[in-house]
């Protein structure tokens, strides 16, 4: 199960930002969110939930820290 | 494993175009080039030209396969073409390859319309036939050309797809080469993930119009979950484990792909085969130009046990084991 801190640890690592970017409020970073970025998230996003993301299809289209928070919490993979 | 049946035989066709990613990045200055090779694994790519279709490209594979292995087409009593990119919605290919290649009048001609598993799930299709005897033998063609739906504009697909063909027969044999049982799967509800809209009778576009769109991190998701449990299937099946396997010929979808099903299924490094460097992902066309060329490194020797597996448009999944 994630918390807050780790998906965004994550989302950090696979668009390989500097820890803290994406808390600064700097909005810049988004744009790195292409869809390369899409797949090292799910990759990481996997991993870190050992294989459980890989049967949810709705993540190909969390594009957003909120929609991927939204899938995870309906599968309950993120604590609420 | 049933015996006495043979696919050593394969040739295969890249177009004399070429493009790679230096070029790209002089076209492109502003893609991150560098960063999705990294994920691609590719660095060049084969392409067609305007004039050049499937059909005129499988021509090349299958000639080279006769000149190299000195067969006569009249003596080939099946032809199965795959491709996604053939030249009429009517005839079929396959027709036009039996007069092309003069073959026998009395051949069965087929085409099937599959992608990434076509290869796979067609070897399926001549292997029943020739097992039941219905044919003695079975020329496999795979070309495609998906460049001529790929906008230039397209970051993605335009540093993954390869244009290509292959030739190979499947065919009795004496030697101890067999094909093991097959194992499939399908899921419709991906069909419109990797699709060129337009191409055909529903809703159809202009030429121009019709380009391939491709959900990358849809399709993603379908790999990482299905194509270690088809894996799975397929060994079973055939009474075998991961470690009875001396090399694994996955399609060529990408290295970010083979990298994750490596680690997720536990497959040694060394045993996952990959070409993806200078071909790219040559969809249909790839299984069959991974084998060659892990024959002609010598990391695929007669009695080697082979697992490969297609997967991707569809989506649709293929597997089996072949003895070398």
């Amino acid at each position: 199960m994630l918390d807050e801190n780790k998906l965004i640890e994550i989302i950090e690592e696979s668009l390989e930002l500097k820890k803290g970017t994406i808390s600064s409020g700097d909005k810049d970073w988004y744009s790195l969110w292409d869809s390369l970025g899409h797949l090292s998230i799910l990759v990481k996003l996997d991993q870190a939930l050992e294989g459980k993301c890989s049967k949810i299809t709705e993540l190909s289209k969390a594009t957003s820290i909120d929609s991927i928070k939204k899938v995870l919490k309906a599968n309950d993979l993120f604590e609420k | 494993m049933n015996t006495g049946l043979s696919l050593r035989k394969i040739s295969y066709y890249l177009p004399t175009n070429i493009e790679n990613n230096d070029q790209l990045k002089l076209i492109h200055p502003e893609w991150d080039i560098e960063q999705v090779q990294k994920k691609t694994g590719i660095y060049q790519r084969y392409f067609v030209n305007d004039d050049e279709t499937s059909l005129d490209i499988g021509l090349f594979a299958c000639k080279s396969l006769f000149k190299e292995y000195d067969l006569n087409p009249k003596e080939i009593e099946g032809l199965l073409f795959v491709s996604q990119t053939p030249d009429y919605a009517l005839p079929p290919s396959s027709c036009i390859f039996q007069e092309k290649l003069c073959m026998s009048n009395d051949i069965l001609a087929l085409d099937i319309n599959l992608g990434c598993s076509g290869f796979v799930n067609s070897l399926a299709v001549a292997y029943s036939l020739v097992q039941s005897k219905a044919i003695n033998n079975c020329l496999i063609i795979c070309a495609e050309t998906y460049s001529k739906f790929i906008n230039q504009n397209d970051r993605t697909n335009k540093m993954i797809f390869s244009d290509a063909s292959s030739a190979c027969l499947l065919e009795k044999s004496k030697n101890t080469s067999s094909i093991g049982d097959f194992s499939f799967g399908c899921d419709g509800r991906g069909a419109r993930e990797l699709i060129v809209e337009g191409s055909g009778a529903r809703d159809p576009l202009e030429p121009s119009q019709q380009n391939l769109f491709m959900n990358g991190p849809a399709i993603l998701l379908f790999t990482l979950s299905q194509v270690p449990i088809l894996l799975k299937k397929t060994l079973n099946k055939n009474g075998l484990s991961l470690n009875d396997i001396d090399l694994f010929v996955f399609h060529q979808a990408s290295k970010l792909v083979l990298d994750l099903l490596s680690e997720k299924i536990g497959i040694r490094k060394d045993k996952m085969y990959s070409n993806l460097y200078k071909k790219g992902n040559t969809i249909s066309c790839s299984i069959p130009i991974a084998l060659k060329d892990a024959f002609l490194e010598n990391k695929l020797k007669p009695g080697n046990k082979v697992l490969i597996i297609g997967f991707g448009v569809g989506y649709s999944l293929g597997a089996t084991i072949i003895r070398w």
